[in-house]
């Protein structure tokens, strides 16, 4: 109802509806008083007129002169106030009146308000009775008089002017005066209920008014000038912060329009996808790259559709398996998925979903941000490989520095060897020939170590031993760290194992040691150490790296006392391309690789340094537990007499094939050499009932190794098959499919090993 | 557009004011009637409730003597009087308005004398009691005019109305003008008429007068006044027997009486009144002047006055029964 109203109309009201009945109540009050005040002047101006007429009255009637009487009285009705007058006697009868019909009449009978105990009590008590009217403003009295006189033949002794008066032209006067003021108050009251209105329209409500329609303009995006209006202090001051908060908004919203076509500039530029769905799945937003993906021209689009109108339905529902988790768990997820591009390519998405929401904390939904990786993995496998291959650059040429002294060693022992022959002293030739294998099998440890350094592949995590393979690592680097540097290393003799990619961990113990080498260079006194041992982390480590469900670490520390890293360069060590080396001297890829390569590793590394007093690195890997320790046991390897099984050699390198040859037959077996496929497949043809295995090297010329056995099997399919390879194994397997009932020996061939592999496979014998 | 409707209002306040500010006091207007038998329709006309008592007064005098002073010191508003006495009135200086004729004297008003004055003639060197003011010396001139006698020829002595008959009774005067009811109580006491109204028609004429100067201020009063009268009169032609009864009380006389001395008084209906005031000039006019060259002959008048406003007929004529 109010809401009608305005503030001026309601003041105003409100004014009138209180001061009017006070003041008509305060008028009135006035007015009761000012009318009985006015009956009682009247009656008493009444009383004087009659008490100034009874003195000629009196007199008239003491002389019997009643004409005269008569005249004074009628005379006397001419006055306004007097209605009627009558002289009565004691007996109540008109002796002189105004009216000349009530002459002679009794009062009783003709004189209206005529009263008889009134007329009675006044003539017995000789006093004047009066009685007011206010209400018809009219009076009556009874006026004692003394008719008495000696002289008269008849005396009137007492009597009364018996009279009514009226003043209701002075009370009209008055109720008009009433009613007057009445009217003055209604139109003043009026008159000030206006200028109330019209101020508070002026001051108050015009001002509001304004201001509203000020807010409504801005509401309704109309562009407006500052709120200017006049009013009171409190309204002024309302508009000023009005027009303040608009310009602050108009700032705010220029901001925000300038960061929401910024933001919206990066969503549509960046190649990366980036889209919003709400909590059931649906999408309500996404980028350009996103439309691209899903084959959609706009975002529009886009807009309210599922992935089930984009993906598979398989993939659509892990999509929707990986949103529920994410809204149900309130955390990030980021997986791998291969999707397919419209044009039927296919590409490999890393994509980071997490969860968003509204100021309140309530979800509202979740945004993904997802990229092809398919280049960066390739890139990735190129880069390792480019890595490894560095590595093999710096190691075949401390290789080659050994291998030179080992042939020179090998040489000099052949030397004397033969010369020992020749003099005949056999237990002498056999010591140097024995020196002579040594030194063969020192080189063959280290081209395999070579070979499985450089192998090619993607990350192949196993259960390895971390004190084999430093000590093994430790081995091989030697050739890469100059001798006059002092290794030195402190190895727990416990296992350690770890779930891990051997040729990854491999890059990263050699890239902190060539470092560390690199660092000592030039120092006095070089050193490097390598600490190996089991590590109980904290629970601040564990809170800090993220450990939360591993009690056990690896901790491996490689340490110098080079030059040190200056202060400002720890914190981009690991960083990409980053390199204090000189030019040519190093990509800045070596620590970058280590970290990554640590990372997939579910690990950690840090760094201690300071200038000039060396670097310490820690790698911290977590340690299987117990249950999943496994500890590679070699075979122990039984020797079985050979009992003159056939045995068909295939070699291409006359060298080897003639060597084994001898070696097998000094076990006891008999033997065919083939110097190729084609041939050793003939000979198997002749005679293979007899034949009880097969040797064959992996690469021979005509027909290859694994060619040959598929040939060999289709002859005799249970015939046992030792290949032969001066390759990494895992190159031979790429090769073609590893053949059943077949074992595979890396050349050179440790002859323990083959009579065990033969007699495993002849006889099934076995750890 | 609202700032106009503003000003409007603003101004239409102090105009509000201003007609509010003078407050009119409701007149009363007061009728000096004496107990003459043609103003009693009047009295008759209070008596049924038709003269509204807030407006209209009537004050009941002794003679026409008092009506005359009271009207002059201006403590009545208007009176019934002979015509004579209102140009009287008039030409001493307070001007009056005829706005009703109540009645023409036609025989009403006598000059009675004792048994031993036989006719106008013999009144020579006798004493005649005459109102000098009223209607009374107009007749008394106008018997005298008839026999040649002057005023010299007899002894005027100056008897009000009310003391005629005593006058006559204590044998201070021998004959005396008057007029119903004394006439008749006269007659009682022996007295004969030697000369009446009826052998000078119209000159003895009863008006309305009311001061002019209340003529405008009162004029829904006077309205009032004559309407009532006019009622009276059909009350008394619908109800003669009960306005005669109720009339004669307050003239102290019978109803028999009473109807004999009407028989002395030509009473003209509204219309006649009406027909009366009509024309230009006017009968009213024309019988006014004659009365005034007849009083200014006779020295009555005391100076030269203008009757060019003498009548209002408005009221006759708005007065609708």
């Amino acid at each position: 109802m109010l809401q009608r109203f305005s503030l001026g109309q309601v003041v105003s009201f409100l004014f009138v509806l209180l001061v009017f009945p006070m003041g008509w109540f305060v008028i009135s009050s006035l007015y009761v008083g000012a009318q009985q005040q006015l009956a009682e002047m009247n009656q008493r101006l009444f009383q004087e007129q009659l008490s100034n007429l009874s003195l000629e009255v009196v007199r008239g009637l003491r002389q019997g002169d009643m004409q005269s009487v008569q005249r004074f009285v009628a005379v006397a009705a001419a006055s306004e106030t007097l209605v009627h007058l009558s002289v009565v006697d004691k007996s109540g009868k008109i002796m002189n009146s105004t009216r000349y019909a009530w002459l002679g009449k009794q009062a009783k009978d003709v004189i209206p308000e005529f009263n008889q105990i009134s007329f009675t009590q006044a003539l017995q008590e000789h006093k004047i009775l009066s009685y007011l009217d206010t209400e018809n403003a009219e009076g009556y009295i009874y006026y004692p008089i003394d008719m008495s006189a000696s002289f008269q033949k008849q005396n009137l002794g007492q009597g009364l002017m018996v009279g009514k008066f009226t003043f209701q032209k002075q009370a009209m006067i008055l109720e008009q005066k009433q009613q007057q003021q009445l009217i003055y108050f209604a139109v003043v009251l009026a008159l000030i209920a206006l200028l109330f209105f019209v101020f508070l329209r002026k001051l108050v409500t015009q001002p509001l008014a304004a201001s509203m329609r000020f807010i409504r303009d801005i509401e309704q995006g109309k562009p407006k000038a500052m709120l200017e209006v006049q009013g009171t202090k409190e309204v002024v001051h309302l508009a000023a912060s009005l027009s303040s908060m608009y310009a602050a908004l108009q700032s705010s919203q220029s901001s925000l329009k300038q960061t929401h076509i910024l933001l919206s500039n990066i969503l549509e530029s960046v190649p990366d996808l980036v889209f919003l769905k709400d909590t059931k799945g649906v999408y309500t937003g996404c980028n350009h790259a996103f439309c691209t993906l899903v084959g959609k021209a706009s975002e529009a689009d886009v807009i309210g559709c599922t992935d089930f109108d984009f993906f598979e339905s398989e993939q659509a529902k892990q999509f929707i398996e990986h949103d529920k988790r994410i809204l149900t768990q309130g955390e990030s997820l980021r997986s791998e998925t291969w999707v397919a591009y419209p044009d039927g390519r296919k590409g490999l998405f890393d994509t980071l979903k997490s969860p968003y929401r509204n100021e309140q904390g309530e979800l509202l939904g979740l945004i993904g941000i997802s990229r092809d990786v398919t280049d960066i993995k390739d890139l990735e496998a190129q880069f390792h490989q480019a890595q490894k291959m560095e590595a093999i650059g710096t190691l075949v040429s401390g290789i080659a520095h050994d291998f030179n002294n080992i042939l020179a060693a090998m040489t000099g022992n052949m030397y004397l060897a033969k010369r020992s022959m020749l003099q005949g002293d056999a237990p002498e030739a056999i010591a140097k020939v024995e020196r002579i294998e040594g030194l063969s099998d020192k080189a063959a440890t280290m081209i395999a170590q070579l070979l499985s350094f450089s192998r090619k592949g993607v990350m192949q995590k196993k259960v390895l031993s971390m004190k084999e393979f430093v000590q093994e690592l430790l081995l091989l680097a030697k050739v890469t760290i100059p001798e006059n540097i002092h290794v030195q290393h402190d190895i727990e003799d416990t296992p350690m194992m770890v779930h891990a990619d051997s040729s990854q961990l491999q890059q990263v113990l050699m890239n902190l040691l060539n470092n560390a080498r690199d660092a000592v260079e030039g120092r006095r006194e070089p050193t490097i150490t390598v600490k190996l041992e089991t590590y109980t982390p904290s629970e601040t480590f564990k809170q800090k790296h993220g450990f939360s469900n591993v009690d056990r670490l690896v901790h491996l520390c490689v340490q110098d006392n080079g030059y040190g890293i200056a202060e400002g360069d720890i914190e981009h060590i690991f960083d990409p391309f980053f390199t204090t080396k000189e030019v040519d001297k190093g990509t800045g890829l070596g620590l970058s690789m280590v970290y990554g390569a640590i990372q997939s590793h579910h690990g950690v590394i840090e760094v201690e340094s300071k200038q000039g007093e060396g670097a310490s690195f820690h790698v911290y890997l977590p340690l299987i537990k117990s249950s999943q320790d496994k500890k590679s046991i070699e075979p122990a390897m039984q020797m079985i007499a050979a009992k003159g099984e056939v045995i068909l050699l295939a070699d291409d390198e006359v060298e080897v094939r003639q060597a084994t040859s001898e070696v097998l037959e000094t076990m006891g077996y008999r033997v065919f050499q083939a110097s190729d496929g084609e041939q050793a497949l003939s000979i198997f043809k002749e005679h293979y009932q007899d034949i009880s295995l097969v040797m064959v090297d992996v690469v021979m010329p005509k027909l290859g190794g694994i060619q040959l056995v598929q040939a060999l099997r289709e002859i005799k399919v249970q015939v046992p098959v030792i290949l032969m390879t001066g390759y990494d194994r895992n190159n031979v397997l790429k090769t073609g499919s590893m053949p059943t009932q077949s074992q595979i020996l890396t050349k050179p061939i440790q002859f323990e090993v083959l009579q065990a592999t033969i007699a495993q496979l002849l006889h099934g014998d076995s750890a | 557009m609202k700032h106009f409707a503003y000003a409007k209002f603003l101004a239409f306040i102090p105009l509000f004011l201003l007609t509010t500010c003078t407050i009119e006091p409701p007149e009363l207007l007061k009728v000096g009637v004496n107990q003459w038998p043609g103003y009693e329709p009047i009295v008759l006309a209070r008596d049924l409730g038709y003269l509204p008592q807030k407006q209209v007064k009537l004050v009941e005098l002794p003679s026409n003597t008092e009506s005359i002073a009271l009207l002059r010191t201006g403590r009545l508003d208007a009176a019934a009087l002979t015509l004579d006495e209102a140009l009287n009135v008039i030409n001493l200086g307070t001007e009056l308005t005829i706005v009703l004729v109540f009645d023409f004297s036609n025989g009403a008003d006598v000059l009675m004398a004792k048994p031993s004055l036989k006719s106008l003639a013999d009144m020579r060197h006798h004493r005649v009691g005459v109102e000098t003011t009223g209607v009374g010396a107009l007749l008394f001139h106008a018997a005298l005019s008839q026999v040649k006698l002057e005023d010299d020829d007899v002894q005027v002595v100056y008897v009000p109305a009310d003391e005629q008959e005593a006058a006559y009774m204590r044998g201070q005067v021998d004959a005396v003008v008057t007029f119903e009811p004394i006439k008749s109580r006269l007659k009682q006491h022996g007295a004969h008429v030697l000369f009446d109204s009826s052998e000078v028609p119209d000159l003895i004429v009863d008006v309305l007068a009311v001061r002019t100067d209340q003529l405008e201020k009162q004029r829904e009063n006077i309205f009032q006044l004559v309407q009532g009268y006019a009622k009276a009169r059909s009350y008394m032609t619908q109800y003669t027997k009960k306005s005669m009864q109720m009339m004669a009380v307050r003239l102290q006389t019978t109803s028999h009486d009473l109807k004999q001395i009407y028989q002395g008084l030509i009473l003209p209906s509204l219309s006649e009144n009406v027909a009366y005031f009509s024309g230009s000039p006017s009968k009213f006019e024309r019988h006014t002047h004659k009365i005034y060259d007849f009083m200014k002959h006779q020295g009555m008048l005391q100076r030269e006055m203008s009757l060019s406003h003498i009548q209002d007929e408005s009221f006759v004529m708005r007065v609708n029964l």
